[in-house]
């Protein structure tokens, strides 16, 4: 192989900076809105700060010392070093495995962003009941402790990348990894008060819509900037992205229709979410009819999961598990079967082009990554709890958390 | 002629920097009461239309000296900048202005505030000469818009109550949109007022940035210290202030100076907005100048402190790396845009109140100017 010379190409550049800008737009305006609207009129502002302040922190974060632990020179597979701590040696010129035609910033930028949305989508699991202290630390600590690892560990020269596991766009990285410490976030934080008894409607439903159309615009620079480029990877997906989430949104429509009578909006706007979780580790890999595929599952899975979360008594109070935990495992496994080296030579092929030993490479990726996300927001929840304590009183929540946490009102 | 990735990133910058005015108009419009809030969001719009005619038939020829007509390939990236200037200005004078008085005042204010003044920095001007830097719109736009906003509001006058009546916000998560909005769109500004190179745009990319967030964590820090706890709008404000503060330096700073130059504009604009204001006892109704005006001078100041040629070679060398004449010629731009801005605007209104009246009657007020104005409600 010839080793690429680093050059900057301005078309790329243009690329990966305008996908850094639609990933923003996921989180800020994109998810606040979305998981705004789905709380109740007194948590609105509560729920939004949530996002825009993890959106904050994190940025502070990444240029400080979290893009060094996660992409800086690998230690023994599981984390990047403190040398490019404080940016340094992160300079307007390329890095030749990061992106060789962009200059290393831009590729920073973009990942900062996704270190930014992971952490906010989690917070959908402890809505309505958490303190805001317990959520600024509790978010830093995630960050470092929880994120850079994973992300290291399939983007920055870590362990699974060097076994072969695939992770286009954060399957892994984002959804499993947010989605499982959503789970674990939701059984320790316990439920709302009034959890099952009374009735907790969305306050705004054309709040949520509008957060997932952003969300669906975004998601064009969340998985098609992967490609780092304006090349033929980025198109296809852009395709897959596309069309899971089509698919997905009218999957979740269908079963909702036949199994309830009336399909709803809200479900139609959770399939979409939904297909664009689960087709985000496979988007770059995948041709449009397996991403119809990928959507039709999704659609599906997250339906049933939904339904079922009744049964296992944990308040996902805007459905994080359901949506992004089962998303992204069923995500990662199937790149692991769909995968394919017709659609993109630098990916694999999977289980059905023959290849078994990348799918069990897929498996062990879910794996870890469940186990480690799992095992360590445990922990930090445990601490964050002995420290600041995590939920407010019964009181505060019967108030709201916009009156308690901001001593402010949302509408008037 | 231009490359097709150049023409590309001017086209998306574009269209990023005209999503910052729908930004504006939510933004401004979740903050109002709810009587006023179509009149409010209406504003920004207005000044889309208004400006961009005018930017097409004078404005980009008194500026730019371009043949009328030309087809400059910056014609439309600069239209969308003037028209944000003058949305900006709305802010302070919302919930009592007409809006025939704003038509007649936006077109003449873009004509002779903001037009010389960008040429005085852009368009070579003797700011330009003197070797100032603006990247992106710190004075053309925001000291500019924030000053004329502030002599407009006292000269117009408080709204009716203003001080004794509460005036809570009636949609803060439109303003949170909006701000959203605004911070998405101000990536349109890592362009510049020139055509930069990619790796100009991805510097300035990522001190627009940090410079926000790290404004918003102070705003919010600073509140959450003063006042116990911390508020949404106080955090989306923080954003926006860093937002300002960084568009002047965006390009020639590094990522930790915009750091620094965000956590200088929360805490500036915080305390002019908290207690400048209150002290002074103008009513300036969404805190135009407290943001941008003050945001935008410190953004003017910070430029001459921060800027660095190891960031980009095509600037200059600030106070703090050895080039204090960077310094001084940044507080000449400064004081010139204050004056003049000021006494344009201050002349302007005066002149204008003379043939139209600036404010509606007390009674419109009263009921709200969606109803008294526009025969229609916000919301049912």
């Amino acid at each position: 192989m010839t080793p690429i010379v680093p050059q900057i190409d301005p078309a790329d550049t243009a690329w990966v900076l305008i996908a850094s800008a639609l990933v923003l737009a996921m989180i800020v305006p994109g998810l606040a809105l979305f998981y705004g609207g789905l709380v109740r009129s007194k948590n609105v502002l509560g729920t939004i700060m949530h996002s825009f302040v993890i959106l904050c922190v994190v940025s502070l974060l990444w240029i400080l010392f979290g893009y060094s632990l996660a992409f800086g020179p690998d230690k023994w597979g599981l984390i990047g070093g403190l040398e490019w701590a404080g940016l340094r040696e992160v300079g307007l010129s390329p890095h030749p495995a990061y992106g060789p035609t962009i200059p290393h910033q831009a590729f920073m930028i973009f990942q900062m962003m996704f270190a930014a949305i992971t952490p906010a989508l989690i917070t959908g699991a402890f809505a309505e009941r958490m303190k805001f202290s317990a959520l600024l630390l509790f978010s830093v600590l995630w960050s470092v402790v929880i994120y850079c690892p994973v992300a290291h560990w399939l983007w920055g020269g870590g362990w699974l990348g060097k076994l072969g596991a695939l992770d286009f766009a954060g399957g892994a990285v984002v959804h499993i990894s947010s989605g499982i410490s959503a789970l674990v976030c939701a059984y320790v934080l316990g439920k709302r008060q009034g959890y099952g008894t009374e009735y907790m409607a969305p306050h705004n439903l054309p709040m949520v819509l509008l957060g997932t159309g952003l969300l669906w615009v975004g998601w064009f620079g969340f998985n098609g900037g992967s490609a780092l480029g304006a090349n033929s990877i980025a198109v296809v997906a852009f395709v897959s992205t596309h069309t899971a989430a089509a698919t997905a949104a009218l999957a979740w429509m269908a079963v909702e229709w036949v199994h309830r009578g009336t399909p709803t909006v809200l479900g139609i706007a959770s399939g979409a979410v939904a297909g664009l979780a689960t087709v985000t580790p496979g988007a770059g890999y995948v041709g449009p009819f397996s991403a119809m595929l990928i959507g039709l599952a999704a659609g599906g899975l997250s339906y049933l999961a939904i339904m079922k979360k009744g049964k296992f008594g944990y308040d996902d109070s805007l459905d994080v598990v359901g949506i992004h935990g089962v998303g992204g495992v069923f995500g990662v496994l199937a790149t692991g079967v769909l995968a394919s080296t017709a659609v993109n030579p630098g990916g694999a092929d999977g289980l059905l082009h023959g290849n078994a030993g990348f799918f069990g490479v897929q498996i062990l990726a879910t794996l870890a990554v469940t186990l480690f996300a799992g095992l360590g927001t445990y922990l930090i929840l445990k601490l964050v709890n002995r420290l600041v304590g995590l939920r407010i009183t019964p009181e505060e929540e019967r108030m709201g958390l916009d009156l308690t946490q901001h001593n402010e009102r949302a509408y008037s | 002629m231009l490359r097709s990735d150049q023409t590309l990133w001017l086209l998306v910058s574009t269209v990023l920097v005209m999503l910052t005015l729908p930004g504006v108009a939510l933004f401004y419009g979740g903050m109002v009461r709810k009587k006023n809030v179509l009149n409010t969001m209406g504003m920004p719009l207005l000044a889309l239309a208004v400006v961009s005619l005018a930017w097409l038939c004078f404005g980009d020829t008194l500026t730019f000296g371009r043949r009328l007509g030309s087809p400059a390939p910056q014609l439309a990236y600069q239209t969308m900048t003037a028209a944000l200037a003058l949305a900006l200005v709305t802010g302070a004078l919302v919930e009592r202005m007409k809006v025939l008085f704003f038509l007649v005042f936006g077109l003449l204010w873009t004509a002779l505030v903001y037009g010389p003044i960008a040429r005085w920095l852009w368009g070579g001007g003797w700011l330009a000469n003197l070797g100032v830097l603006d990247f992106a719109g710190g004075a053309v736009v925001h000291v500019s818009a924030g000053v004329s906003a502030l002599v407009a509001a006292v000269m117009i006058g408080p709204r009716k109550g203003y001080g004794r009546v509460e005036m809570t916000p009636n949609h803060l998560p439109l303003s949170f949109c909006g701000a959203g909005l605004m911070w998405v769109g101000w990536f349109g500004f890592a362009a510049g007022a020139a055509l930069a190179p990619m790796t100009t745009v991805t510097g300035a990319f990522v001190a627009i940035q940090m410079s926000a967030a790290a404004s918003a964590l102070t705003w919010m820090a600073a509140e959450w210290l003063q006042r116990d706890k911390p508020t949404a709008l106080g955090t989306i404000s923080g954003a926006v202030a860093g937002l300002v503060a960084i568009t002047p330096a965006a390009g020639y700073v590094s990522p930790f100076s915009a750091v620094v130059i965000g956590i200088g504009a929360g805490g500036l604009c915080y305390m002019v907005v908290n207690y400048v204001k209150l002290i002074l006892g103008y009513d300036d109704s969404l805190d135009v100048f407290g943001m941008h005006g003050v945001g935008g001078t410190w953004g003017m100041i910070a430029t001459g402190l921060f800027a660095s040629t190891t960031v980009n070679p095509e600037g200059s060398d600030g106070l703090f790396y050895g080039y204090p004449y960077q310094f001084f010629a940044q507080m000449v731009a400064v004081v010139s845009v204050w004056a003049f801005a000021g006494t344009v605007t201050f002349l302007l209104v005066k002149g204008l109140t003379l043939v139209l009246p600036p404010r509606v009657d007390e009674e419109a007020e009263v009921v709200g100017l969606d109803l008294t104005q526009h025969g229609e409600r916000g919301y049912s």
